[in-house]
C-alpha cells in the first residue's frame, strides 16, 4: 500500500475522474489496490461538504462539532449510501444479464464522488461576494452530481462493455427503485400520521 | 513528475487553501467584531437558569396528556418543575407568570413543588409579566424573590365562588328541574334554585379555609406575618408599583431583569445558559397540532366541559 501510494497513481486515478472515466473504471479493475484509497475519497468529500454547508448557514460554535466529529457521521453515511446503491447496480446489471462486480462498482462510484470536492471553492466564492450562494450551491451540487452520475455511468459502459444507453439504465433503475420505496413508505407514514391524530 | 500530475496536485493544494480560507471565514464570522465576540463561545451546557411558564387561568386540564403525551396545565407546570429539579445543571428557576389565578387545588399543588424545590436550595425568582393576581401571586409568593413589573396588575389576595341563578328565567321558560337526591345539600350551588342561608354558610365555610390557606401560605413564602398582609388582602387589585410599597414583591424590573437577579442569587457568571421549557423544534410542532403554544395552556374546551361552580384563587374583573 505504502509503494502504492508512493507510487503517484493514485494522482492519475483523480486526473482520470476528471479527464477521462472509462480509463479510470480500467485502471481500477487492473488495480486492487485502489479500493481502499478510494474510500478517502468519500472522507475528503464529506470535510469538503461540511464546509461548504457552514459557510452558508449561520455560524456558532457548533461549527467546531461539526468539523471535528460531523464529517465522520457524514463519511459514513456516504459510505453505507455508495455500498447500497453500488449493490443495487450490480443486481440491476446482472438482471440485465451482465457480470456481477459489486467490488468494482464501489471503487467507481468513490472516485466518481471527488468532482464534489469542488463545491467548496465555488461556493465560497459566492459566498465572499455574497452573491445568491444558496442558490449556487444548489445549484451546483446538482451539477456535480449529475457529473458523479455521468462518471459512474461511464464507468459501467467501460465495464460490461455494454452501451452508454444501456450502463445508463443499469445506473438509473435502482434511484427508481428506491425513490418508489420511498415515496410508499412517505404515503403510508402520512396516512398513519394523520391517522393517529384525528383518531 | 509528469505534467498532468503536477496540474492535479495544483488543484489539491488549491482545495486544501479553499478548506482553510474557509474555516477562517467561518471562525472570523463567529466570533463577531465586538470585544467580547472574540472569546469563543461553547455549547450551552453548563449551570444556568430554568425557566417555568405559569401562563393563563392555572387548573389541572382534565384532558391529560395529548395524543402525543405531552401534558398541559397545572400538572406540566409541577413535571416541568420536577425536571428542573432533577437536573444537575440548574441552579436557579425563573418561574415566568402571566395569570388571573385559578382553581384553589391546582394554585396549591404548584405552591407546594416550588415550595419543595426552595427546600432544595434551588434559587426561585418569579418574573410578574401583565397579570399575577389571586392564584398567580399565590404561585409568586412561593418564590425566593418578587421581580414585578411597574404596570403588572397584581394582588387580589382573596378566593371566589360564582354561581349564576336562573331561577327567574327558568321560571319564565316554564322549565322545571327533577332532582332526586341523597342529602338536603346535595345539589348545592345549583342554577336552578335560591341559594338557602345554611348552604351560602357551607360555602362560605369552604371560602373562609381556603383563605386563611391563602394568607398563611403567602406569609410563609414572604416571610412577613399575617397581620401585616391582611391590611391588603381583601381583594383588591394593585399594580406592581403599590405591591413593592406592601412588601407584597421584591423589585420592579422586566423579565430580564429576573433573570439577572437569578444569576445573581444563584452565584452564576452573567452569561450562563437560560433553559427554557419547550425549545425543540418538533416539540413545538407537536404542541401545536395540540392545539397549545406552552405547557401552561389549558384546552379550554376541554377544561370547560367541568362547566361546575369551583372555588378558585382568582381575579374576576
Amino acid at each position: 500500500m505504502r509503494e502504492f501510494l508512493k507510487s503517484l497513481v493514485w494522482i492519475d486515478y483523480i486526473y482520470m475522474v476528471f479527464t477521462d472515466p472509462r480509463k479510470l473504471a480500467a485502471a481500477l479493475m487492473r488495480e486492487s489496490r485502489s479500493l481502499p484509497l478510494g474510500f478517502a475519497v468519500p472522507a475528503i468529500v464529506s470535510i469538503m461538504e461540511v464546509l461548504a454547508v457552514s459557510i452558508l448557514g449561520s455560524q456558532t460554535a457548533f461549527f467546531y462539532t461539526k468539523i471535528t466529529y460531523g464529517w465522520i457521521l457524514c463519511c459514513v453515511l456516504i459510505v453505507f449510501q455508495n455500498i447500497l446503491i453500488g449493490s443495487l447496480v450490480d443486481s440491476a446489471g446482472q438482471a440485465l444479464g451482465y457480470q456481477g462486480n459489486v467490488h468494482n462498482i464501489v471503487n467507481i462510484m468513490n472516485y466518481s464522488l471527488f468532482p464534489r470536492v469542488l463545491l467548496l471553492p465555488a461556493v465560497l466564492i459566492f459566498s465572499v461576494f455574497n452573491f445568491a450562494p444558496v442558490f449556487f450551491y444548489v445549484l451546483f451540487s446538482l451539477a456535480l452530481f449529475v457529473w458523479s452520475a455521468a462518471i459512474v455511468i461511464l464507468g459501467l459502459s467501460e465495464m460490461h462493455s455494454a452501451a452508454l444507453h444501456r450502463a445508463a439504465v443499469v445506473f438509473i433503475m435502482p434511484f427508481v427503485l428506491l425513490g418508489g420505496v420511498t415515496f410508499f413508505t412517505m404515503v403510508l407514514t402520512v396516512i398513519t400520521i394523520v391517522g393517529y391524530i384525528t383518531a | 513528475m509528469d505534467k498532468n500530475r503536477k496540474i492535479i496536485v495544483s488543484i489539491l493544494i488549491l482545495l486544501v487553501l479553499s478548506s482553510v480560507l474557509a474555516i477562517i471565514d467561518i471562525s472570523i464570522t463567529m466570533q463577531g467584531t465586538g470585544r467580547d465576540a472574540y472569546r469563543l463561545r461553547s455549547p450551552e451546557t453548563g449551570p444556568g437558569v430554568g425557566i417555568v411558564r405559569v401562563y393563563g387561568p392555572i387548573a389541572i386540564d382534565t384532558a391529560g396528556a395529548g395524543p402525543f403525551g405531552v401534558s398541559y396545565g397545572s400538572d406540566a407546570i409541577v413535571e416541568r418543575l420536577d425536571e428542573l429539579s432533577r437536573d444537575q445543571r440548574i441552579k436557579a428557576v425563573v418561574v415566568r407568570i402571566n395569570s388571573p389565578g385559578g382553581t384553589v387545588a391546582a394554585t396549591q399543588e404548584i405552591y407546594d413543588k416550588i415550595m419543595r424545590l426552595r427546600k432544595d436550595n434551588i434559587v426561585l425568582v418569579a418574573s410578574m409579566g401583565e397579570l399575577a393576581a389571586s392564584g398567580g401571586y399565590y404561585v409568586a409568593s412561593a418564590c425566593n424573590y418578587i421581580m414585578a413589573n411597574h404596570g403588572t396588575i397584581t394582588g387580589s389576595i382573596g378566593v371566589i365562588a360564582v354561581s349564576p341563578n336562573l331561577k327567574g328565567l327558568f321560571e319564565k321558560l316554564g322549565i322545571r328541574m327533577n332532582v332526586i337526591k341523597s342529602g338536603r345539600y346535595k345539589d348545592l350551588l345549583a342554577s336552578y334554585r335560591d341559594l338557602g342561608a345554611e348552604e351560602r354558610e357551607l360555602i362560605q365555610e369552604i371560602i373562609d379555609s381556603s383563605y386563611k390557606k391563602f394568607l398563611a401560605d403567602v406569609s410563609l413564602g414572604r416571610n412577613i406575618p399575617i397581620p401585616e398582609i391582611e391590611p391588603v388582602a381583601d381583594g383588591r387589585v394593585m399594580s406592581g408599583e403599590t405591591a413593592l410599597r406592601h412588601r407584597l414583591v421584591d423589585e420592579l424590573g422586566s423579565y430580564e431583569t429576573a433573570l439577572a437577579k437569578a444569576r445573581a442569587l444563584a452565584k452564576l457568571p452573567d452569561d450562563s445558559p437560560v433553559y427554557d421549557e419547550v425549545t425543540n423544534p418538533i416539540e413545538r410542532f407537536l404542541m401545536s397540532l395540540q392545539g397549545t403554544k406552552s405547557i401552561a395552556d389549558i384546552r379550554l374546551d376541554h377544561h370547560s366541559l367541568y362547566n361546575l361552580p369551583v372555588v378558585e384563587y382568582r381575579y374576576q374583573p
